[in-house]
């Protein structure tokens, strides 16, 4: 029977959802997919109508990164210069 | 690490936030009969971590054991519920995921006037947010849904809770994600989508909060309803949040001296209050829902008294 993933598992896999996402930095669903569509996570999704998913280290670091300059005070746009986007 | 919790736990700290701990109320009876619904599909589906499909039961037997447990989770006498409402409140509040907080329409002027104290129970804020945030993580995006996810959309659905979770645009996908996901049903293989559907199907509302849905049904008609637009509702809605009024007075009369004003009203009286921009304007988030603060002079006889308005706002 298909159940969440336990966070033991998912903090042990290579991929996470964007919902895993959610539970492993406490980041709003509405504030990754807004960083995704901005192209500020990178994602990998092998058919469009497949879950998109990101490499769970870099997706969190990244997230972390963007949260830190954001409480700096720093602009989406800025960030999104910062990361050559 | 995070805790895990059961589906009934997850359900619990979604339903049973902002509603008070000591007064019975139409969405408290559904969080609770919720609460017992989560509990039987624990029961069935949930029983084992790691239970094998094939150790599932066959379709007929599960519709058998779903039909019979959701009609004596229909029947529950108040007292049952209330024991049960108390046994899941204690565990959860033992475990850090709810507290009893003042409740928010304690802060009323007619009620605080009055001497009146209220508590509530207030979720975790970072366990709310994790629960509802992932559930819409699941369902919002393509992929695969798992039957936990399923199983806690029938619950916020059937008790009324959904609409503090979604947007209606966004229970317009899930609408459209749930005919799509157990329409994928195949063979005589049942699988999740075909458990899924006929937990979809299934409901465990009472006959006076039909009444009370019919009733906001015909308001809806009037274009009242909680997103006060004129939107139809897909799912039922049950009044989880009130309007307050509070007064105070005011030395400057822009809108953020009286949001101020508020914030410290409320934050003296226990609640968790956040300032969030939304576009052009400001809301509250006070503990885990969202208000937005409306100038507002009421008369008490021919004395006029200032102060705000705090309507909810839904997503």
């Amino acid at each position: 029977m298909s159940r969440q993933r336990t966070m033991e598992k998912i903090l042990a896999s290579e991929y996470v959802t964007i919902g895993e996402l959610v539970r492993l930095t406490g980041c709003r669903y509405s504030t990754l997919k807004f960083y995704t569509e901005e192209g500020m996570l990178p994602f990998m999704q092998e058919e469009q109508n497949l879950t998109r998913r990101y490499r769970r280290e870099e997706s969190v670091e990244r997230v972390e990164w963007i949260r830190s300059k954001r409480e700096a005070g720093m602009t989406v746009p800025k960030i999104k210069e910062m990361l050559n986007l | 690490m995070k805790k895990e919790y059961t589906l009934s736990q997850q359900f619990a700290i979604i339903s049973l936030d902002g509603l008070s701990c000591t007064h019975y109320s139409m969405a408290k009876s559904a969080a609770v009969r919720g609460i017992a619904a989560a509990q039987l599909l624990e029961e069935i589906l949930f029983r084992e971590e790691g239970e094998t499909a094939g150790a599932l039961p066959e379709a007929e037997e599960f519709q058998k054991r779903l039909e019979k447990g959701i009609a004596e989770v229909k029947k529950m006498k108040r007292k049952k519920a209330d024991a049960l409402e108390k046994e899941i409140a204690n565990l959860l509040i033992a475990d850090g995921g709810l507290e009893i907080a003042p409740d928010l329409l304690g802060c009323d002027m007619n009620y605080y006037t009055a001497g009146n104290t209220m508590k509530s129970y207030r979720s975790n804020r970072d366990i709310y947010l994790s629960v509802a945030e992932s559930v819409q993580g699941e369902i919002l995006e393509e992929g695969p849904v798992t039957l936990e996810c399923v199983c806690l959309l029938w619950l916020m659905r059937e008790s009324g809770s959904l609409h503090d979770i979604f947007s209606v645009k966004e229970q317009e996908r899930v609408q459209e994600r749930m005919v799509t996901f157990c329409a994928q049903k195949s063979g005589s293989n049942l699988g999740d989508a075909g458990y899924a559907g006929m937990i979809w199907k299934q409901e465990f509302h009472r006959t006076p909060e039909l009444t009370a849905k019919s009733f906001l049904k015909g308001k809806r008609k009037l274009f009242q309803n909680p997103y006060l637009a004129g939107i139809n509702l897909l799912f039922p809605f049950l009044d989880r949040r009130q309007a307050i009024f509070v007064d105070f007075v005011v030395c400057g009369t822009s809108v953020k001296d009286r949001r101020q004003m508020m914030i410290k009203f409320l934050t003296e009286r226990g609640h968790l209050v956040e300032e969030v921009k939304n576009g052009t304007e400001t809301l509250l988030l006070i503990d885990n829902a969202y208000y937005r603060v409306w100038p507002k002079t009421v008369s008490c006889g021919r004395i006029p008294i200032q102060g705000a308005n705090l309507l909810p706002v839904y997503r």
